[in-house]
């Protein structure tokens, strides 16, 4: 620590008489430290701070590491060069004290750049050979009593001239007081407001509105705005109008005050009104006048131009300004052929710094050849002319006109000059001389050419424009001048048309031609409008008009362009009947393709819907809406996998494909179906499109007839079998029958006949009758059970006395075979015995056919349920194979037998048994595998009786 | 008459076989009753038939295919068939299969008899 140092390194030397005795020197500098009052110590010319207390880094905002040890100047650079920098240098170079009070300076504090007012003194540090050693200064800020008392002057100051200021606006009777209770809304007003504002005593109620009624409405909303109290702005100032009940417009001046109570809600607010009309009026005229001025000066520059542009046209002018501008000037000596020339002349002429002595030759040696004949010609003629109006009229002095020629200078350049002579006659009538003075106008000339030029391009514009132009003058709506291209679209010629308007030549219908008035009236042009048009022929022509108004030598006309457009509007007229035709078109193929039948749909190359026909919608079962844009397998996931999306995919890519039996998932329906792929005029695909024949009824036709068909063929196939069968038996029949004959007709001869062969014979014949008659009684039941007309002739039987009878006669016929029965159950039945009896019949045969090895044939009757008998018939045969056992109860159907073995009979049997025991309300079954026999059992309802 | 000849039938009905058998005996002939084809081939081989008596429909092969086989043979080519058949149109069919004659069914015992007298007589004895 600095002071540490100080302490341990220097005995101080202190002055006496200001420290007691026995004192602690270390409280010395405890009082340092915290003295009220800044204090620092710098050390040496480079102002080194040895010493400083924390009031004074308070003051600087500086911490102590930040400063101690460091030049002043490093800390505050800012300081440099400043008065502050001065004072510390004079007092610890000159040894001077230095005092103030109330010294303002600027330095960065607090990151920013300060104003600080401060009262502070240094005085120099002398050491022991009273050398100074450094400066001492002693700082008080005092800045903020500074600011609080300068504020406070100026408040004074200020009320003081508001003071003043009121007397006076109050004196003058123009300062109108107000008070408004903002909380309830009651306004005050003094005598001399209530005056400004033209009312009486009495005339004023007091409420906030009631001021407001006497702000002019375009002011009103800016005083609403500026009288709201707000806790914003206490003070407010603004002006607006009132008018006063008199119908008078005063300006007014406001100020006015606005007071809050503890809470800051605004309680009252207090102003003043000055009128200031005057003031305003007053400035309002100097403003008028100062705009007046600059329109006149801005007149006066356009007159002006106007003025000048009047001059360069006319050459009289030229010549004026001629004289005023340098003009070489010359003069011939007609008896002495000498010609003088200016200095002017001399330069014109491109002779530089030549002076020569000049006869008339040299004067125009210069000349262009041609010029310089003219020239010669001319002033022989002028001289001619001069004498005789000399001779007649006595003049002494002949100006000849302005003439122009060209020079050429040795450098090759050309000037265009302009020269005035004059011819003096002596007293004797002899020409004397001839003086003149020439101008250089190779500019002015250019200039002229140049106007000329675009004065020639603006005609050849005007001229050479397809676009009719026409100049009209607006009062009259005559027409001042036309283009060739307008005389051509119309029809007419110049001379027709100039002078005249388009009402005269009914070139317009009379309400166009208001109407396009109307519409150039306002803005002044009109742009692109189109109009119809008579030409002189009568023809009516589409034109398209573009007006503008001019002013042209001060008086308004109208510049038209028009275009004859009608050509474009037939064009545009064939269009619109192409596109009607089209449209038409594109209804009647639209009306075509939903009328179809076939389903339509058309797809782009993506596979999105583009156009879906009735049909169509009706066969994919989605509304149009549902379908266009949408690609098929967004609305179908389903139809990725299938065949047809490959066709559709194959199309696509150009084959042309045609399914002529097509079951579409979607449409559950059956089509004849094209995927034509579309292509466009270079080849290339844009889209597919599927047409569908819908062939499901055809199919269902063709599944029927086909049904019908093979039906047909059973039956024909039964029919050929049926007859087949019958023949057989009767075939034995016949034969017995036959030889039998014969061998009663031998017995007449010879006695041959064995009553042995008769009788095995008979019996034979019995059996094949029998077989016939089974045969027979087959077929007229299956016709009986086809037309429906089975009829039952029931009665109450034993049913085991019917197995048995019936076991009896089979055996009767069969008997290599064995059948057993077991009555494991009696019962009665109420049915058609006969019936009942064939079904037995047919099982057993069946049983017996079916089984040629085997011997041994079962046959049960049981109980397999309440109510009900069963009867069995069981083979050890061939068996029936599982797939069969629906077939075989089916009507014809025989079955294929082992080796292929075809078995006799119908194959009607089975079928009309299960008839049979279906209208007995019975079931009838078979076990069976093929090779291991059968079991078919039927089942009857049985009677009350067990 | 030659009386010695000796037919056989083939028909898949017994009760037909027998019937033939009965009424050819009785005309004095020797006859014997096949039922199935295999059998009637094996009777053929094992025996020297005169005249074969068929029935169109057999079950296994076919009367036709046995006839034709039987024709196209060497050994067997010789042998008189008539065939029979309930249907009234096969006549063609089993002419072209090689039968020397055809009846349908029911037949009439003096035109089998004499049809089987013709093709008998006419084969070298």
């Amino acid at each position: 620590m600095f002071i540490t140092k100080y302490l341990m390194h220097q005995t101080p030397t202190i002055p006496s008489g200001y420290i007691a005795a026995g004192s602690d020197i270390r409280d010395l500098f405890h009082l340092f430290q915290k003295a009220p009052v800044g204090m620092v110590i710098y050390k040496g010319p480079a102002f080194l701070i040895e010493y400083i207390n924390e009031k004074t880094l308070e003051i600087w905002d500086r911490k102590k590491e930040e400063v101690l040890g460091k030049p002043l100047f490093d800390c505050f650079p800012e300081l440099i060069g400043s008065d502050i920098e001065k004072i510390l240098k004079n007092v610890f170079t000159r040894g001077e004290k230095f005092r103030t009070k109330e010294y303002e300076t600027s330095f960065y504090r607090s990151g920013k750049l300060d104003t600080g007012y401060f009262d502070f003194s240094a005085e120099p540090m002398q050491n022991a050979e009273g050398m100074i050693t450094g400066v001492m200064i002693v700082i008080a800020e005092i800045t903020g009593q500074v600011i609080a008392r300068k504020k406070i002057e100026e408040r004074e100051i200020r009320l003081l001239h508001t003071k003043e200021q009121l007397e006076l606006s109050i004196k003058a009777g123009r300062i109108g007081i107000w008070h408004w209770d903002v909380k309830r809304n009651i306004l005050t007003w003094s005598k001399e407001q209530k005056e400004m504002f033209g009312v009486g005593e009495t005339a004023f109620k007091g409420k906030a509105e009631d001021f407001y009624n006497f702000v002019v409405p375009e002011d009103l909303q800016k005083v609403i705005r500026e009288s709201k109290p707000d806790a914003a702005k206490q003070d407010s100032q603004y002006e607006f109008r009132i008018r006063r009940k008199d119908g008078t417009v005063r300006w007014i001046h406001s100020r006015s005050k606005t007071f809050f109570d503890l809470k800051n809600e605004p309680e009252y607010m207090t102003g003043i009104n000055i009128d200031i009309t005057e003031q305003k009026t007053s400035e309002e005229r100097i403003k008028e006048s100062e705009e007046k001025q600059r329109h006149l000066s801005r007149t006066l520059e356009k007159q002006v131009k106007e003025r000048t542009e009047e001059l360069i046209e006319k050459n009289r002018q030229l010549n004026e300004a001629q004289q005023i501008a340098q003009l070489g000037s010359w003069g011939w000596d007609l008896t002495t052929d000498k010609v003088t020339w200016s200095e002017e002349m001399y330069r014109i002429y491109g002779y530089g710094d030549e002076r020569f002595p000049l006869t008339f030759e040299k004067a125009i040696e210069r000349m262009e050849h041609v010029d310089a004949e003219k020239v010669k010609q001319r002033m022989r003629q002028h001289v001619v002319e001069a004498m005789s109006v000399f001779k007649e009229r006595g003049l002494k002095e002949f100006n000849n006109l302005p003439s122009e020629y060209s020079i050429k200078l040795p450098n090759g350049s050309k000037k265009i000059l302009r020269g005035v002579g004059k011819i003096i006659l002596a007293g004797d009538g002899k020409i004397s001389k001839v003086i003149g003075t020439v101008q250089d106008i190779s500019e002015h000339k250019k200039a002229e050419e140049e106007l000329q030029l675009s004065e020639e391009k603006f005609m050849k514009a005007f001229q050479a424009s397809p676009a009719g132009i026409t100049l009209t003058n607006t009062v009259t709506g005559k027409w001042i001048d036309v283009n060739e291209s307008f005389l051509k679209i119309t029809g007419y010629t110049k001379e027709e048309v100039i002078g005249h308007n388009s009402e005269e030549l009914e070139l317009i219908d009379k309400e166009e031609r208001e109407k396009i008035l109307e519409r150039i009236k306002a803005p002044g042009s009109l742009r692109n409008y189109e109009v119809r048009v008579k030409n002189k022929n009568g023809k009516i022509l589409w034109v398209l008009n573009s007006m503008e108004k001019l002013v042209i030598k001060g008086e308004t006309c109208i510049l038209t362009i028009l275009y004859d457009i009608s050509e474009r509007k037939k064009a545009e007229e064939e269009i619109r009947i192409v596109n009607q035709q089209l449209e038409k078109q594109n209804d009647f193929v639209e009306t075509i393709l939903n009328s179809s039948t076939n389903g339509v749909t058309v797809y782009d190359k993506d596979l999105r819907f583009v156009k879906v026909n009735h049909a169509a919608e009706k066969f994919l079962n989605k509304r149009n809406e549902e379908l266009i844009g949408k690609k098929i397998t967004e609305v179908f996931p389903e139809i990725r996998d299938s065949f047809s999306y490959q066709n559709m995919l194959k199309a696509l890519a150009g084959e042309y494909i045609h399914v002529n039996n097509y079951f579409s998932a979607i449409a559950n329906r059956y089509f004849d179906s094209h995927l034509i792929p579309l292509k466009d005029a270079s080849g290339k695909i844009y889209g597919l499109l599927t047409s569908g024949h819908d062939i499901t009824e055809s199919i269902k036709q063709m599944e029927e007839l086909r049904k019908a068909l093979e039906a047909d063929k059973l039956k024909s196939d039964f029919i050929k079998m049926a007859s087949h069968e019958l023949k057989t038996p009767i075939t034995s029949i016949k034969g017995y029958v036959q030889l039998l004959l014969a061998m009663v007709k031998e017995k007449e001869e010879e006695m041959s006949l064995s009553p042995l062969f008769v009788k095995s014979s008979l019996v034979n014949i019995e059996k094949q009758v029998n077989r016939l008659t089974r045969l027979m009684s087959e077929l007229l039941d299956l016709s009986k059970i086809e037309s429906g007309q089975l009829q039952l002739n029931r009665e109450e039987f034993s049913m085991n006395e019917l197995v048995i009878d019936v076991v009896q006669d089979v055996l009767y016929t069969n008997p290599r075979h064995q059948i057993n029965v077991y009555h494991d159950f009696a019962s009665t039945v109420w049915a058609d015995k006969d019936r009942i009896g064939q079904v037995i019949v047919n099982l057993l045969t069946n049983a017996i056919k079916y089984s040629p090895q085997a011997d041994k044939i079962d046959v049960m009757i049981h109980q397999p349920e309440k109510n009900s008998v069963a009867i069995s018939v069981k083979d050890f045969g061939i068996g029936i194979d599982k797939k069969d056992h629906e077939k075989i109860f089916d009507r014809f159907y025989r079955t294929e037998g082992y080796n292929e073995q075809t078995y006799p009979g119908f194959g009607i049997g089975l079928f009309i048994a299960k008839e049979t025991v279906k209208r007995h309300d019975g079931v009838i079954t078979v076990e069976s595998e093929k090779g291991r026999g059968s079991t078919f059992t039927f089942t009857l309802p049985v009677t009350t009786k067990s | 008459m030659n009386t010695s000849a000796r037919i056989l039938v083939i028909d898949d009905d017994p009760d037909i076989g027998i019937m033939i058998k009965m009424m050819l005996e009785y005309k004095g002939y020797s006859v014997s009753v096949a039922v199935r084809a295999d059998q009637a081939e094996e009777m053929i081989e094992e025996e020297s038939f005169d005249l074969l008596i068929m029935d169109m429909l057999l079950s296994g092969t076919n009367g036709i295919d046995l006839c034709s086989s039987l024709k196209k043979n060497g050994k067997t080519a010789h042998l008189p068939v008539i065939m029979i058949s309930a249907h009234p149109n096969a006549k063609e069919i089993c002419i072209q299969a090689g039968a020397d004659e055809f009846i349908s069914k029911p037949f009439d015992m003096q035109d089998i008899l004499s049809k089987i007298q013709h093709l008998v007589n006419h084969k070298p004895a």
